[in-house]
């Protein structure tokens, strides 16, 4: 054994004793059981002749405690500058991330809504459906657009042939004048193919009201309650037709001008 | 005998409920409708009806006759009363559509004016209220009973011209 190590070695059994963990039988072989039996001399008096190491173990001793009290002071001035409001602070903030990270757990395990398994479930085959999707509208607008009629077609003559006359076999003659392009050219042969023709409905018949229908007329007398004649004369008789008797109720009208459309 | 009872049960089961239901709806509707059907008092009279008035002319000078579209009128119009017109002439024909108690007035092309009301009803003919005018002078104003499709005239003379309104009405 080196002085360096014996020195190192007595350093740390001095800390220890200085913190209270060097017991009796704590030092079990050579110098560290005469360090350990100096150190308890030096503390408890035994050897008070030896002045020069008990000077020098004395003021390690000091330097410890010195130091311990430094370390221990800073820590209770820290611990002192922390006020009360900061951890209240730190727990608020504590138990918020409790709970935020609890919702988070109740979401993850809450059921999926039905467009969220929908999207799951068509998200493997998203793109495949797509492609279809736009294929099918492309199909479509290609279908509509060969399928509509074009402009020149709704001037063709053999189309808007029901709605105007036309000299053909089939029809009589048209009394219209001829166009000045007509009578310079003349009249192209007949089409090899006939032309398909497109119907065109006719207006529906504007709703008449149907007349009420009366029956023939029954014989029978009608039976007067009250009659009051504003004019010259007014009578009341039957007529005896060869079905039966019909009450007739003759009036007669003054002369005077009437304001009438019609003159009698 | 196990099985007519097991039937018996679950056809009483079956048809429990929509006996059920028929009972709680059907009832109350049954009464409602009777009581509707039934005719009181108040609602024993007719509602509504329609008639129809020709206006003819007659005329005192003329060969025509009687035109083909007066055929309906022909047996009243060849009785002695009207012999001394030799022509008759359909002017107008209007429709009146009448409710009760409810006038309706319809101006001819002869001048004249129609009003009908229909006052109700006496042993299924329609008793009617008209008046007969032309401007402000009332010709005719009666209360009158006629049964369905007869036929009342009603000549109204000026000078040696004659306007026959023929009244027909009906049940609508």
């Amino acid at each position: 054994m080196n002085n360096q190590s014996i020195v190192t070695e007595f350093d740390e059994q001095l800390s220890a004793y200085f913190d209270g963990e060097l017991g009796d039988g704590s030092l079990d072989a050579g110098d560290a059981e005469s360090l350990g039996a100096t150190l308890r001399a030096l503390v408890n008096a035994e050897t008070p002749g030896d002045l020069d190491s008990d000077e020098e173990l004395a003021a390690k001793l000091a330097d410890l405690a010195f130091m311990r009290t430094m370390i221990v002071g800073a820590l209770e001035h820290q611990a002192e500058r922390v006020p009360e409001a900061r951890f209240e602070q730190v727990w608020d903030g504590f138990e918020q991330a409790l709970e935020r990270e609890s919702r988070l757990q109740e979401a993850a395990e809450a059921p999926p809504s039905v467009w969220q398994r929908l999207s799951e479930w068509i998200r493997p085959v998203r793109l495949p459906l797509a492609v279809v999707g736009a294929a099918g509208a492309l199909v479509l607008v290609f279908a509509r657009s060969a399928g509509a009629p074009n402009d020149v077609g709704a001037h063709d003559p053999a189309v808007a042939a029901n709605s105007q006359p036309s000299n053909t076999q089939d029809e009589p003659a048209s009394d219209a004048e001829p166009t000045a392009q007509a009578r310079t050219n003349p009249a192209p042969a007949p089409a090899p193919e006939p032309v398909p023709r497109v119907a065109v409905a006719p207006e529906p018949p504007s709703p008449e009201i149907a007349p009420e229908m009366y029956p023939q007329p029954e014989p029978g007398e009608a039976e007067i309650r009250r009659i009051e004649f504003g004019g010259r004369t007014g009578t009341i008789s039957q007529v005896e037709g060869t079905r039966g008797t019909t009450t007739v109720i003759w009036v007669t009208e003054d002369d005077g001008p009437v304001d009438s459309e019609r003159s009698l | 005998m196990t099985h007519r009872s097991t039937y018996s049960k679950s056809l009483a089961f079956s048809l429990a409920p929509a006996l059920t239901t028929a009972l709680v709806f059907g009832l109350p509707a049954l009464a409602g409708v009777l009581a509707l059907a039934t005719p009181s008092v108040s609602q024993a009279t007719v509602q509504d009806s329609a008639c129809r008035i020709h206006a003819v002319e007659a005329l005192e000078k003329g060969e025509g006759g009687i035109p083909a579209n007066l055929d309906f009128l022909a047996d009243r119009l060849r009785a002695p009363e009207f012999a001394r017109y030799r022509e008759f002439r359909l002017i107008d024909t209007l429709d009146f559509k009448l409710e009760l108690n409810k006038v309706v007035d319809h101006k001819f092309k002869s001048g004249h004016n129609v009003e009908l009301t229909l006052l109700g009803e006496k042993d299924s003919k329609l008793e009617l209220n008209t008046k007969l005018k032309r401007g402000s002078s009332n010709l005719v104003d009666m209360d009158f009973v006629v049964g369905s499709n007869q036929i009342m005239l009603i000549p109204v003379r000026r000078g040696d011209q004659t306007i026959i309104f023929a009244y027909q009405c009906k049940h609508r």
